[in-house]
């Protein structure tokens, strides 16, 4: 599955590749939401993960736009564990879902597999439950 | 002694004089102003921002005027002394019968210093918000980095993927060392928030003062190598 991720703290950013990758996943990044907006072009993205805590335009506004383009693709958040409510307020703008940080290797495979569903792959879904053993 | 701005709102010939003896005991060096109603101090902060109103016998809406009025940091903009009936905590009441140039000098002081000491408070309170709220997010950041880096690491380790171990390690010393920078911060920023008078940090290879000669300092040479 081919996964942006949109995180401008490098080393969150790094470690979401490399657990996404240890799940099967290949990844893009970029810190910045024009940057994203550029490779959701150039890209099959199959899902986003954004960080609503971004510099410059929020990760709330910036999931407003992508809800306005009606790109059909599902956007997880991250947002700490005590930011909860940003969570609701992204939900109503269209999240798909949300993760909350720290997260473990457990939390993405659930996200990877809704994801999956999502898409109406099946066959994928069940892939990525085995993978690093299951729910 | 500083130099004060005061505005004497709405005198009365009875106590005119009173209040003008009471401003200059308490403040010699004073810039006295007298209007007519709250409304002629206006708002030109620069130009005519008094630090205490005197009122004489104000009616409710000047005397919520005053007391309620906010500077730009929405900070009280002004200490009140309200020379009447007392209107509530917020302003000094000093009722008639108590209306002599002592006794209104000591209760203009009290109210200036009252007001002052609130503002500091309210900027302390403020700023101790400021950093708690910043440190809840700056140090979560760098802290759920780590939780999650050592659950990668686990499973990693149990791959045996060594480029990925050295990486997540990186990881997790990177964002060590960014919770210790904001600690330190922190720590800088609650000490001088607690002492306003809280030392700079200076070079200290250089000397401000030669005490022998008298004149200004120069570096100091730099240290010989060898143990200490």
């Amino acid at each position: 599955m081919n996964i942006l991720i949109v995180d401008d703290h490098p080393n969150i950013a790094r470690v979401t590749e490399v657990a996404l990758g240890l799940l099967g996943c290949r990844t893009f990044t970029t810190g910045t939401t024009s940057e994203a907006l550029r490779l959701l072009c150039t890209e099959k993205v199959e899902a986003i993960f954004l960080d609503l805590n971004l510099r410059g335009e929020s990760g709330l506004e910036f999931l407003s736009k992508l809800t306005a383009l009606d790109s059909g693709t599902p956007v997880v958040i991250f947002t700490a564990k005590n930011k909860c409510e940003y969570a609701e307020e992204a939900q109503r703008r269209g999240a798909f879902s949300y993760l909350a940080k720290p997260f473990d290797l457990d939390d993405l495979r659930r996200q990877l597999t809704q994801i999956e569903y999502f898409h109406g792959n099946r066959e994928g879904a069940l892939i990525t439950q085995e993978r690093w053993g299951s729910p | 002694m500083r130099l004060l701005r005061l505005f004497l709102v709405r005198m009365s010939p009875s106590t005119r004089p009173v209040a003008l003896a009471a401003a200059r005991e308490a403040y010699p060096n004073a810039e006295v102003v007298e209007v007519g109603a709250m409304d002629d101090i206006g708002y030109d902060v620069v130009a005519r921002n008094p630090e205490l109103v005197v009122l004489t016998e104000p009616d409710t809406a000047s005397a919520a005027h005053a007391i309620q009025a906010l500077d730009s940091d929405g900070l009280p903009r002004w200490a009140v002394v309200i020379l009447g009936s007392d209107m509530g905590e917020f302003a000094e009441s000093v009722p008639p019968e108590q209306w002599n140039p002592q006794l209104l000098a000591r209760v203009f002081r009290s109210a200036v210093q009252q007001h002052q000491l609130m503002c500091d408070n309210l900027r302390l309170r403020g700023d101790l918000r400021t950093i708690a709220r910043r440190v809840t997010h700056d140090l979560y950041t760098p802290v759920g980095c780590i939780t999650t880096s050592a659950h990668v690491l686990e499973a990693v380790l149990f791959q045996g993927d060594k480029e990925s171990v050295e990486e997540m390690v990186q990881n997790v010393k990177n964002s060590s060392a960014e919770i210790a920078r904001i600690i330190d911060r922190v720590s800088f920023v609650l000490r001088a928030s607690a002492d306003p008078h809280f030392p700079d940090r200076i070079e200290m290879s250089f000397a401000s003062w030669n005490p022998t000669s008298g004149r200004p300092g120069r570096p100091w040479p730099s240290p010989l190598p060898g143990p200490r």
